[in-house]
């Protein structure tokens, strides 16, 4: 479940069994539930979920802008807050920074009093300031714009003081609160390559909040997927979308199908399943599955092979063509059979394809296990 | 380096309790004592004040006309407020600059100088709108066609003074409004009014709800306007009544006025459960993005548009001074003018022979200066304690500080009459007893400033500065204080021009030793000496509008340096 961890084993951020509970009219929402984490140094970790799992709980409760109500949290070593002992921090004794959601860049300051701002607020000579905050500034390319003010500067722009005036104190650990959510999106898919290099320029261990699955697997080092409180999965960006563990985290990352089925019984070094749509042959899973078992068959639409008709019997299965959609790179055709929507995708623009009825084809490594428990299906929370 | 947990922050909460024993001292101190008084008071025991009120004359039609008054006074303000607030923050009919002073013009112009100047335009035999009307229609009579002396000519005067509650809420409130919600309404094909009756006012609801209980507050306080145009019988509202039953009635009715004074109170509670009832959801906040400013294009309205607010401006202020100024300039109060014997002989007199005017004016100077700085910092602390600590100790504190809202000023005067002039403090007729008062009086006025202040810096700004390494003390000296500034400032602006035309209050606590400006142009009208009661009027007006163009001055340059 856990990706081995990049750059040093001791970690720059530990989380261990956190939890946060808010209180409001009467019911309770645990924000945080009993959540443990680890990020080490030169490390980018992605917290990925939607609104309300608690990614943006877990990040105030690192800068310290959030107390939890137990567990505690360690950083380089120091712990910051503990539930037993007693511990709690405060916000600017941390030696972490942050990039915030509306960048929170002070309108009353010139960008370099801003970039200067956490070097004089701890008290760094005044004859070193200068020098360090144009060297911030130069390292986001915006040391021309440093006698102008927040409002005088486009979004872009306004992003890249706030992660100079991140990096200008050299903290080892930056906290990302969404930090491209309020940007455009070309700007958007600039600054996000921009980042990645920096980080790994500067080697500083970060945490990063996006509820963007597109910017998780781009940015992130790891990525962990948040559910209502708890880590469902961590992992590289190539864990999570090739073996995700759970229905949510498939659906939360990518396109995906979803056909439920009963499991038959082994074949080969496979397992056979049986669903609405015929029988699929799949990998065994990693996690413990015996025949009569419900399940819920998973695959993804760029390993569908789709002809009008197809050899071999394996994973093939007879579908109606409902929509054919040009999604640039790829035609996505929206297809059904057996009752159950599915997605295929094709670099073909073939016109052989242009006919009411495909064969569907996915290979049998390509095709997942999910297990079905009531639990596991979370209630209305659509990902973007 | 790591500190330990603490519950809360020292010198905040040293502060924030230093204010709030200073609020109850203030606020819960005199009241007390004179609720207490009125059950226990002076040896006897009982329900005096209640019989007192029920033996009252025409008590009914009292009730009856405050209804009317305060009701049709107050709508038609918050509907004048409400078009004047989203014209000048949404649209393109805007005066600019011009928007914020028409805001403040009947601030400025004290509610008693303004309805002088009113009663010179509108008396039914002698107003010089009456004589040019008369003279336009060639009518044969004396009188008319209008008379200010009666039910409409309060409601109009007393809408006028309502209005900038409306509008300063309200303003305040579009200013911040994302202008996609109406531009959205526009391309929707939604009309102006559409736009303006189905969007913007409901999107600024909570602002428009505390509009309604502002407005019923300050009406159901307005005394200037009642004991200078309804004092007979039949217009006689609630405010003007208090007053009379304390001061012009001997031995004065100190209980019955208590008892009054709950019953405006009950009324002020219903509207503020309603309101808290209404505004449970939170109010939007700036982000630290700039919104884009909203510029409806109005097309043909636009110059009607203009001209009902210049219309406002010239009725609220520009007509009443120069009615003020006319009259002062004159031997006597008559309508025929003589030009050429106009003279300054009534400022020489009020100046040179009239040392209680004098008097009056250093003393308000000095107490407007002192309330508006003590009055903001103290609810600058005090809210931002409130802010920082939710519960139920700071939810106490709020409530009692916005507890002089609810209490007619003349009421406070009593109860600072009765509390404070006693020993161990023995203020009587002096300017500390006038200070405490008007601190006492306008804190609501300044936490709703300071609140307001606060509400427009968003949490991440301070957020910020704690993570980049600087305390709580240090965060809020370097980052909040500049950003509340120039709202700090336009709060103290009104504390300090509110102070200056306090009567209520002031009529009661200012005695010989201690005249402000209210009471005495409120003695030098009851004495007949109408010149001069102009010329003095004039002389306030130019004061407070001095000192408010110099606040706005500092306001604008200190905002526009960002």
């Amino acid at each position: 479940m856990s990706a081995p961890a990049p750059g040093g084993n001791v970690p720059a951020v530990s989380v261990r069994n956190v939890r946060k509970v808010f209180r409001s009219q009467g019911s309770t929402v645990a924000a945080l539930d009993d959540l443990s984490i680890d990020v080490f140094p030169g490390e980018l970790v992605v917290l990925l979920g939607p609104s309300g799992c608690g990614k943006t709980t877990l990040l105030r409760s690192i800068a310290g802008l959030e107390i939890p109500d137990s567990g505690e949290i360690t950083i380089n070593q120091s712990v910051v807050f503990s539930s037993t002992p007693k511990r709690m921090v405060l916000p600017e004794a941390r030696n972490v920074s942050m990039v915030f959601q509306s960048y929170a860049l002070w309108p009353h300051f010139s960008v370099f009093d801003n970039v200067a701002y956490p070097l004089r607020a701890r008290g760094v000579p005044n004859g070193e300031v200068a020098g360090q905050v144009e060297q911030a500034l130069e390292t986001v390319s915006c040391l021309h714009l440093k006698d102008r003010y927040p409002h005088q500067l486009s979004g872009g722009q306004q992003q890249r003081i706030a992660l100079a005036r991140a990096i200008v104190a050299r903290q080892g650990v930056i906290l990302f609160d969404e930090p491209l959510s309020n940007v455009d999106a070309k700007v958007r898919e600039r600054l996000r390559i921009e980042l990645v290099l920096l980080q790994r320029k500067l080697g500083f261990a970060a945490v990063y909040v996006t509820h963007d699955q597109t910017e998780a697997m781009i940015v992130g080092d790891r990525v962990a997927v948040l559910d209502r409180g708890r880590i469902v999965q961590i992992g590289t960006p190539a864990q999570i979308y090739d073996e995700p563990v759970t229905h949510y985290v498939a659906d939360f990352i990518g396109a995906a199908n979803f056909v439920p089925g009963t499991v038959k019984g082994p074949e080969g070094s496979g397992l056979v399943v049986e669903t609405a749509i015929g029988l699929a042959r799949c990998p065994v899973p990693a996690w413990p599955c015996s025949s009569g078992q419900k399940v819920e068959v998973f695959f993804r639409p760029e390993h569908c092979h789709i002809a009008a008709t197809l050899d071999g019997d394996v994973n093939r299965w007879r579908c109606s063509v409902d929509a054919k959609v040009n999604m640039g790179p790829n035609r996505e055709y929206i297809l059904h059979a057996g009752g159950h929507r599915l997605l295929a995708w094709t670099t073909s623009s073939a016109s052989a394809l242009d006919v009411p009825e495909l064969d569907l084809h996915v290979p049998a490594a390509k095709i997942r296990l999910l297990p079905v428990s009531e639990a596991e299906q979370p209630a209305g929370s659509e990902p973007s | 380096m790591a500190r330990f947990f603490r519950p809360a922050l020292p010198w905040l909460a040293l502060i924030g309790l230093a204010a709030g024993a200073l609020i109850a001292l203030l606020v819960v101190f005199p009241l007390g004592l004179t609720i207490y008084r009125m059950f226990f008071g002076e040896g006897q025991l009982g329900l005096t004040g209640w019989n007192q009120m029920l033996q009252e004359p025409g008590l009914g039609n009292t009730l009856l006309n405050t209804m009317v008054f305060v009701g049709a006074s107050g709508l038609i303000a918050l509907s004048i407020g409400a078009v004047f607030a989203w014209l000048s923050e949404r649209t393109d009919a805007g005066l600019g600059w011009a928007s914020d002073v028409v805001s403040l013009v009947p601030l400025l112009l004290p509610s008693l100088a303004g309805t002088v100047g009113w009663v010179f335009l509108m008396a039914p035999k002698t107003g010089y709108i009456n004589i040019i009307l008369r003279y336009l229609t060639g009518s044969e009579e004396i009188e008319g066609p209008f008379n200010i002396f009666s039910m409409p000519g309060m409601i109009f005067v007393a809408a006028m003074y309502l209005v900038p509650y409306a509008y300063l809420t309200l303003s305040a409130a579009l200013r911040n409004l994302d202008a996609s919600l109406e531009e959205a309404s526009r391309v929707s094909g939604g009309g102006i009014f559409r736009t303006f009756f189905q969007i913007s006012m409901p999107a600024v609801t909570p602002a428009l709800i505390s509009a309604i209980v502002l407005i019923l507050m300050a009406g159901l306080g307005l005394f200037s306007i009642p004991a200078v145009l309804g004092t007979k019988p039949e217009t006689k509202v609630l405010s003007y009544l208090m007053y009379v039953v304390v001061e012009r009635e001997y031995p004065p009715r100190i209980a019955e006025a208590i008892v009054l004074s709950m019953v405006a109170l009950s009324v002020i509670q219903v509207a503020l459960l309603a309101q808290w009832f209404f505004t449970g959801r939170r109010f939007q906040t700036v982000g630290a993005r700039g919104l884009a400013r909203a510029n409806i294009p109005l097309g043909i309205w636009r110059m009607p548009a203009r001209v009902l607010m210049l219309m406002y401006v010239a009725g609220a202020a520009i007509l009443p001074l120069l009615a003020l100024i006319l009259v002062s300039l004159q031997q006597y109060w008559t309508p025929n003018i003589n030009w050429a014997s106009l003279s300054l002989s009534n400022y020489a007199y009020i100046f040179f022979e009239k040392p209680i005017v004098v008097a009056a004016l250093q003393n308000s100077l000095e107490l407007g200066f002192a309330v508006a700085v003590s009055g903001m910092a103290v609810a600058t602390v005090l809210s931002y304690y409130i802010s920082r600590k939710p519960g139920l100790m700071t939810r106490i504190v709020d409530n009692v500080a916005m507890l002089p809202a609810t209490i007619p000023h003349i009421i406070m005067g009593i109860a600072f009459l009765v509390a404070f002039t006693a020993k161990p403090f023995s203020l009587y007729g002096t300017t500390t007893l006038l200070f405490l008062a008007y601190l006492a009086v306008y804190m609501p006025q300044a936490m709703q400033s300071s609140k307001f202040a606060f509400s427009q810096v968003s949490p991440e700004l301070m957020e910020a500065s704690r993570v980049f390494g600087a305390g709580e003390f240090k965060s809020f000296v370097r980052i909040m204080m500049p950003l509340i500034l120039p709202s700090t400032i336009a709060g103290m602006l009104i504390l300090a021009v509110l102070t200056m035309a306090e009567t209520n209050a002031s009529v009661i606590l200012a005695k010989v030793n201690n005249p402000v400006v209210g009471p005495t142009l409120f003695i030098l009208w009851y004495d007949g000496l109408v010149p001069p009661v102009a010329a003095f009027a004039v002389v306030i007006c130019a004061i407070n509008g001095l000192i408010a163009l110099a606040s706005m001055y500092i306001g604008r340059t200190l905002s526009r340096g960002r």
